[in-house]
């Protein structure tokens, strides 16, 4: 895996290509990326059978750890020997493996000298760095994140914090060691993890140790959607202004427009789409802005256009479970080209959740996956104008406050 | 007919059931009379809109559902006085009531409200339930129906040959020639007796019902059911076995009857069965859908549904050929028990 910087913008964002091989071909995706989430190896609610109909098609997802860590576990991927890409039925995409579920943060104090926490169906279950490698190891996933100890960014002691990049380093050099004597782990790339909670010198100490090991990238760990913005983006910034440039960023929790942003500006380059589960268990479609296309004046045509229909203001998303839907048949988002948007309308997703038919999931989730999707190719679209004014038109658009997410 | 309650199958898009081979849905007309609404149904301008599904639909008017709230409802000539299971407001569900709602919906198929009982119930009962359902039957040919919609009549009379033959006869030559129904329901069986009962009932009701339009048993079945029934002479089937079964793993194949959330299945990587082409069986291995169904991932029950209702469609068309081809004695003989659970009589 190697990202190629197509440029860099003067308010930091970076836009890019990650390109990958596979056996048979080479392939590219643009960043910024979002990965499309994944739990027990599936994008939640939707059918394989479906992703035609999703917009684009999946060809690239980040599976969790503690949804595939106890089933299928190593011993069964070890026996069947194909690994997870052949496993999943997702023989030609982009796999990356994080520790954590991002959805489904751990709780924390479960950590130990030896090894990570992760929840399964199970129960919980302890990640040692051997454990981890043998299930790296049967799984062959094109990148994987290496074991770390992340603490959440409201633990505030000194002595916890500096003990998770202590050990998360550990971690590290334990997988890079047994990755050395091992051919099929060195095929598959390996991200550094970044910790360090809010304490500006160990994010800084921890980023700047990890960047002396051979690594492929980095992911940033430790935000969620706790954080106040504030310091979020200096605290990101400590952190990325120390790795090198030519390596991709990736990062967890990050769900706003407004913080994906502020992420993009800090120098990450790949996100994941978690956030689209959220909004569609709490029965919500997302409306943000999301479009490259408006500029002043398509503004001003648009406002002309819908003040003929019922004049809706701008919000992040809303809440189908509100009455005021049942008898509205407009589609959930006008001008949206998505199937749920095509094919059905409000009413009818409001229905489903009261009668709490499935298939409510299955829709909103279309939506929302594909609305963030084109949030991020609108994204890397201004990022790429020669006009800075667009980028900056574009966040003046969609930058929202915190809490978007509670609905 | 797989069942379709509130307008939606498992989590499945209209293109998902349409891959599976259905070729029509049932829906509920009194569940979504309550929710939600027939009448604003009929404004969004039907229940196909509804679902984006262009396909028939049959409606069922509610009479079995409302047989099994016994605490909410009161049953009169004039109908149905009942209270809704969702804020318990009261509503009048009559036999005119329910043909305006399936004018709303705008189902292609449309059933009679019939008074159902619940088995065992004593002789007099099932007689006096069978006369009131000829009655509304009756009434229920008078209202104005959604243009091109059929009517079907249901015969009742539970598992009393004489009660039943008698019923059936007087639905068949319910109306004007050329304007009775459209064809019949055979309501009433499936609700707990004895298997032998109710092949004598469904054989007599066919007998009695004529060749010229179809029949439809109500509630049949497992595949068993459908081969045993089809045998005797009927023609339409609604079961909700085939999805409430897949929501506990359990799935129908070509080498008989499995359930994947059982350990076995934990490390087996074939798919649920090596000669179906469903959504199911083509992208997904037996093991990681053991792992979804415990993980209770939702897509579980989809793709699980999905298979099973691309067995029933399968089954059906096998079925048809078997008939036409006139060897259907021979397929009941090899597949009446392959589909049995382990613990079912024979």
């Amino acid at each position: 895996m190697k990202l190629f910087l197509e440029k860099i913008t003067s308010s930091g964002g970076r836009v890019g290509r990650l390109v990958w091989c596979t056996e048979s071909a080479q392939s590219v995706l643009e960043t910024p990326l979002c990965l499309p989430y994944t739990r027990a190896g599936a994008i939640p609610h939707i059918v394989q059978s479906v992703y035609q109909d999703l917009s684009p098609r999946p060809t690239a997802a980040m599976l969790t750890l503690p949804s595939l860590y106890e089933l299928p576990g190593s011993a069964v991927l070890k026996e069947y020997d194909y690994g997870i890409h052949n496993f999943l039925n997702m023989k030609d995409q982009f796999l990356y493996l994080s520790i954590q579920d991002p959805h489904c943060p751990p709780r924390s104090g479960f950590n130990e000298e030896k090894s990570t926490s992760v929840w399964t169906n199970g129960g919980r279950m302890k990640v040692s760095v051997a454990g981890y490698m043998e299930f790296v190891r049967a799984s062959r996933p094109n990148v994987f994140e290496s074991l770390c100890d992340s603490v959440s960014s409201q633990t505030n002691k000194l002595k916890r914090v500096r003990k998770s990049v202590d050990r998360t380093l550990r971690f590290l050099d334990q997988t890079l060691a047994m990755r050395q004597n091992c051919q099929v782990l060195e095929e598959c790339g390996l991200l550094g993890a970044v910790v360090g909670g809010d304490v500006y010198e160990e994010r800084v100490r921890s980023a700047t140790e990890t960047v002396k090991r051979p690594v492929d990238g980095f992911v940033i760990e430790g935000f969620d959607l706790e954080h106040s913005h504030e310091c979020y983006q200096s605290i990101l910034q400590s952190a990325t202004s120390v790795l090198p440039q030519s390596s991709p960023r990736f990062i967890h929790g990050v769900y706003s427009p407004g913080d994906i942003l502020t992420a993009v500006e800090s120098g990450v380059d790949v996100f994941d789409s978690a956030c689209v589960l959220t909004a569609t268990e709490n029965g919500c479609a997302f409306t943000f802005h999301n479009s490259s296309s408006d500029c002043v004046e398509n503004r001003r045509e648009n406002r002309g256009a819908t003040e003929n229909i019922a004049a809706e203001p701008p919000s992040h998303q809303i809440d189908l479970n509100d009455e005021k839907y049942a008898m509205d048949f407009s589609p959930l988002l006008r001008g949206c080209e998505c199937y749920c948007c095509v094919h059905h309308t409000r009413a009818y997703i409001h229905h489903l959740l009261i009668t709490r038919e499935i298939l409510a999931s299955t829709l909103l989730m279309m939506h929302n996956f594909t609305h963030l999707m084109k949030f991020f190719a609108s994204l890397r679209d201004v990022l790429r104008s020669p006009l800075e004014s667009d980028y900056l038109h574009f966040k003046s658009l969609c930058a929202f406050p915190e809490h978007f997410l509670h609905a | 007919m797989p069942v379709a309650t509130g307008g939606a199958i498992r989590g499945l898009t209209s293109g998902g059931v349409i891959a599976t081979g259905t070729r029509i849905l049932l829906s509920n007309a009194w569940h979504l009379m309550l929710q939600p609404g027939d009448e604003r149904i009929a404004t969004l301008g039907g229940l196909h809109r509804l679902m984006a599904w262009d396909r028939p639909i049959l409606t069922d008017s509610g009479g079995y559902q409302v047989a099994s709230l016994e605490n909410l409802r009161k049953v009169s000539e004039t109908g149905v006085h009942l209270r809704s299971y969702r804020d318990g407001s009261p509503h009048d569900l009559t036999p005119e009531r329910a043909i305006e709602i399936q004018r709303n919906l705008g189902s292609d198929i449309a059933m009679v409200l019939d008074e159902c009982l619940s088995l065992p119930a004593p002789p007099e009962e099932v007689e006096r339930a069978a006369a009131r359902s000829l009655r509304w039957a009756e009434r229920s040919l008078v209202p104005q129906r959604a243009p091109g919609q059929l009517l079907f009549g249901i015969v009742q009379g539970g598992t009393l040959a004489d009660v039943r033959r008698d019923n059936a006869r007087a639905l068949v030559s319910l109306g004007p020639p050329g304007e009775g129904f459209d064809g019949f329901g055979i309501g009433g069986l499936l609700m707990g007796e004895a298997g032998e009962d109710t092949r004598r009932m469904t054989a007599l009701s066919a007998e009695v019902l004529g060749e010229e339009r179809p029949r439809y048993l109500m509630g049949a079945g497992l595949p068993a059911d459908l081969i045993e029934s089809a045998g005797l002479g009927m023609d339409l089937f609604d079961s909700v076995i085939p999805t409430r079964l897949a929501r506990r793993g359990i799935v129908f194949t070509s080498t008989g009857r499995l359930n994947v959330s059982r350990a076995p299945y934990r490390d087996d990587v074939a798919p649920l069965d090596e000669e179906c082409e469903c959504l199911a069986c083509r992208d997904y291995c037996r093991a990681w859908l053991h792992h979804l169904l415990r993980a209770k991932e939702r897509i579980a029950a989809t793709l699980l549904s999905a298979h099973n209702l691309t067995f029933y469609a399968g089954l059906m068309a096998r079925l048809r050929e078997a008939i036409a081809a006139d060897c259907f004695s021979d397929f009941h003989e090899e597949n009446r028990h392959r589909w049995r659970s382990a613990g079912s009589p024979g």
